[in-house]
């Protein structure tokens, strides 16, 4: 019969017994904290709501009437309440504008709820700031227009897009150096946003994209500023896009190839001649929509020969944009169709259905 | 001197002991890259942007495949939820597998079906297509009928048609973030990583108030089978994909809610109709294909809860699940065998596919073994009362510690509506769930891992499933 402890480390299975109840007890400690912190974060609000929720009421009132306003000024309310008062605000007018927003506007200026606002817009949590400027990007003075370039400047990324967007929103001239510097700092993590904060601001916008795209500091800013060029309804570009054809990242070649769909130029020409042979699939894919999109009936050529790419998805591709082509393209397509069993059935639907899904 | 029964024992006894203690190691690892994942992804998503996005509609295309088989109860509502998510450029595809009962004729019903010419991409395998149609009422629906041939077989006919550049695998009974898409498809819009797939939370709906396809209140399940589910959901599922996502070596995105780009999953020939664990098989079968191909990608994890499933809330319906799951994690373990400790597949070869033997094949042997042999010795002297207490440690306290720090990290990172009584509540569950759940829990995979090696075909599974406000 033996021990096992005559063979082994009886200090070593203790350590293991005493580290368990330890970790564990902790642990199940962390969590009766966090219940304890929990239940008086919830009392808090619950004590609150009532008042807040009245507010709510209130404000929501006020804008779906015509107000006659006899109401508390801002200042008189208490922090949080001027949050919920903001956040109410932006939740009703985020997607507004024309007449509402001048109901906004007249609410603001009774309420003399600016200068909360533009205090709050400064400094603050996040997304009070963010809710702040919002709001501010909806007034049309000269002074919420002075904090939104004030913030501009600030030290927090998304806040400084917060305010870029809210700019944008403005419709007022952005210095091509401020948006340039912006999208360098914060492009990495909001490519998305930047290139949707680019399409807001337009052909204004040009310089510091063509900008970034000559001088890019990283994948992800080229590829928002391709992407906001792409979507603004551009006459030309000053920047050559050939040399990006050859980008080894195949998800800026599907920019280029997009933005070259815009332009009709020797140089974009030049360009999805070189990524219709591209090496990566879903490039020549995107190539073959963005030829459709041209519809400049002297590349034609390069559709048929893709008609004949290996892979399915490019050949679906193809046959949609012959299709976007016009006449011209569908006359071809059932001709190619006619000789190629294997085309037939893609070129049933493309024919059925105008334009690529 | 020791005899030989005696040293069979003992080896016996020390690799249940160090089996545990390694299960326990990598999960205590997965704790902190899962925790840094969750504060660096917890502000990511832009509200704001998300719905100016939506406003001016530049947002990525995504079909959602859902595979349908024996749904008639509840499709059309499905579709009608699904219709209604905030994207603005999505198409629905309803794939359905051969139902035995009136699927497709409510579908016609409700959403007025005509058939239309679609091509289908021959690149994929699926049963044969019987037609495809469109809704007249919503020109982005589209339901595929087909022979039946299993969950993945209809994802494979989904996929077929599928003309976006991202698709998105949801199961028929999930429920859908309103923003879910928006989350999930926000990683591929960064060009700087080629993202193939994301997945995201799936959050446990039993107990929840359910309106018009939409969590409208939220609780934790009334039965404990359901809400042990809820802490090993986050416990097993949160962290280790959370860790996984940071060193991108995830190896399952769940099948509830899966988003992937299409020509990537089309380039390997899509799903996998022959294992039952699709899923898994369609990750480790891409993460190869791809290390194959000495192309650079990612892919990602959400912490959000971008989808509810209901959970089984029965014993049988669980077993009934977990026994398929550890077949599906088994089936694709074999296959993708010559991966495991391969330097050529990076950290997924040399780490995550290990770990996932260790926990998957050797782990439930183990610890079976363990719980029939180490109380036997205990009690007749054999074992000493150090190694008696360590076992115990690793075996139910060490699970506290593990449930219990995973509970305390999720909730304190990432806004989560639990109030501080469920709170209370679960932190109980976690106490509890190691005496009883675990153990039964590495039974069934003990089980699983037995008919894994007698081959019995693979089909879709019924686990019982009971309705959201009753588990």
């Amino acid at each position: 019969m033996f021990l096992s402890a005559e063979l082994s480390d009886a200090a070593f299975l203790r350590a293991i017994w005493m580290v368990s109840l330890t970790l564990a007890s902790a642990s199940l400690t962390g969590l009766l904290a966090l219940a304890i912190l929990r239940a008086l974060r919830d009392w808090r609000r619950a004590m609150e709501r009532a008042r807040l929720d009245g507010l709510r009421a209130e404000v929501r009132d006020l804008l779906m009437a015509d107000f006659s306003l006899d109401t508390v000024s801002l200042r008189q309310l208490s922090r949080r309440e001027q949050g919920v008062l903001i956040s109410v605000l932006l939740g009703y007018f985020r997607n507004l504008d024309g007449a509402r927003t001048d109901r906004l506007r007249d609410l603001v200026e009774a309420w003399d709820m600016e200068a909360v606002l533009r205090s709050t817009a400064r400094r603050g949590p996040r997304l009070d700031r963010l809710r702040s400027l919002a709001v501010l990007s909806r007034l049309d003075t000269a002074s919420s227009l002075e904090t939104i370039r004030a913030v501009l400047s600030d030290r927090d990324g998304p806040v400084r897009l917060a305010a870029l967007r809210a700019l944008a929103r403005r419709r007022t001239d952005i210095p091509s150096a401020i948006l340039v510097d912006i999208a360098r700092s914060t492009a990495a993590e909001n490519v998305a946003l930047l290139t949707s904060i680019f399409r807001q601001i337009g052909p204004d916008a040009q310089e510091a994209m063509e900008e970034l795209v000559r001088n890019p500091p990283d994948t992800n800013t080229l590829g928002a500023a391709l992407g906001g060029l792409a979507g603004i309804g551009l006459s030309s570009l000053s920047v050559e896009l050939r040399p990006l054809a050859g980008h080894p990242v195949p998800e800026i070649r599907k920019r280029v190839a997009g933005l070259a769909a815009c332009f009709a130029s020797v140089d974009t020409r030049a360009c999805l001649a070189v990524l219709v042979t591209d090496p990566d699939a879903q490039v020549r894919e995107v190539t073959a929509t963005a030829l459709g999109e041209r519809k400049r009936t002297d590349e034609m050529d390069h559709l048929v020969a893709l008609l004949r790419d290996p892979v399915w998805r490019v050949r679906w591709a193809a046959s949609a944009a012959l299709v976007l082509m016009g006449q011209a393209g569908r006359l071809l397509l059932k001709a190619a169709a006619q000789d190629n069993r294997d085309l037939e059935e893609i070129a049933e639907e493309a024919l059925f259905r105008p334009g690529p899904a | 001197m020791i005899g030989f029964v005696d040293l069979f024992f003992f080896i016996t006894t020390w690799i249940v002991l160090m089996v545990g203690l390694v299960q326990n190691l990598i999960y205590t690892g997965y704790l902190y890259p899962a925790w840094r994942e969750m504060r660096r992804r917890a502000n990511a998503y832009d509200t704001e942007a998300a719905r100016e996005a939506l406003r001016r509609g530049e947002q990525t295309p995504v079909t959602l495949i859902v595979p349908a088989y024996d749904e008639a109860l509840t499709i059309v509502d499905n579709a009608h939820s699904l219709l209604s998510l905030r994207y603005s450029d999505f198409e629905v595809i309803i794939v359905n597998d051969g139902s035995g009962d009136d699927t497709v004729s409510r579908l016609q019903d409700a959403l007025e079906l005509e058939p239309v010419p679609r091509a289908l991409n021959p690149g994929l395998r699926h049963a044969e297509v019987r037609g495809v149609y469109r809704s007249a009422i919503y020109p982005n629906l589209h339901v595929v009928d087909k022979e039946n041939g299993g969950k993945a077989d209809a994802i494979n006919a989904g996929l077929a048609c599928t003309r976006t550049d991202l698709f998105c695998v949801i199961d028929a009974d999930s429920i859908l973030q309103p923003e879910a898409l928006a989350r999930a498809t926000r990683p591929f819009q960064e060009p700087g990583e080629h993202v193939v797939a994301v997945g995201g939370t799936v959050g446990v709906a039993n107990g929840c108030t359910v309106r018009h396809g939409q969590i409208e209140r939220y609780d934790l399940p009334h039965r404990f089978v359901a809400r042990a589910q809820a802490v090993e959901y986050t416990r097993a599922f949160l962290m280790a994909r959370l860790a996984s996502s940071r060193t991108n070596t995830l190896a399952l995105i769940s099948g509830a809610f899966g988003v992937f780009r299409t020509a990537d999953v089309v380039e390997i020939g899509g799903y996998d109709p022959t294992t039952v664990g699709e899923d898994m098989e369609v990750v480790v079968r891409l993460h190869r294909h791809l290390r194959q191909a000495g192309r650079r990608y990612v892919m990602r994890y959400l912490p959000e809860p971008v989808c509810w499933t209901e959970v089984p809330s029965t014993l049988r319906g669980l077993s009934r699940q977990r026994v398929r799951w550890q077949r599906g994690a088994l089936e694709t373990l074999s296959r993708h065998w010559k991966m495991v400790f391969n330097p050529r597949y990076g950290r997924f070869g040399m780490v995550t596919l290990p770990g996932i033997v260790l926990i998957d094949v050797v782990g439930p042997v183990v610890e079976v073994l363990g719980y029939v042999l180490v109380p036997l010795l205990w009690a007749w002297g054999t074992l000493n009362t150090p190694y008696f207490l360590a076992y115990v440690g690793l075996t139910f306290v060490f699970g506290i510690f593990l449930s219990a720090a995973s509970l305390l990290l999720e909730q304190g990172s990432v806004e989560r509506p639990t109030n501080a009584r469920q709170l209370l509540r679960l932190a109980w569950t976690a106490v509890l769930e190691n005496f009883g759940y675990r153990q039964l829990n590495n039974i069934w995979r003990f089980v699983g891992l037995v008919r894994h090696f007698r081959s019995a075909p693979a089909r879709w599974a019924d686990v019982g499933r009971t309705g959201f406000s009753k588990g």
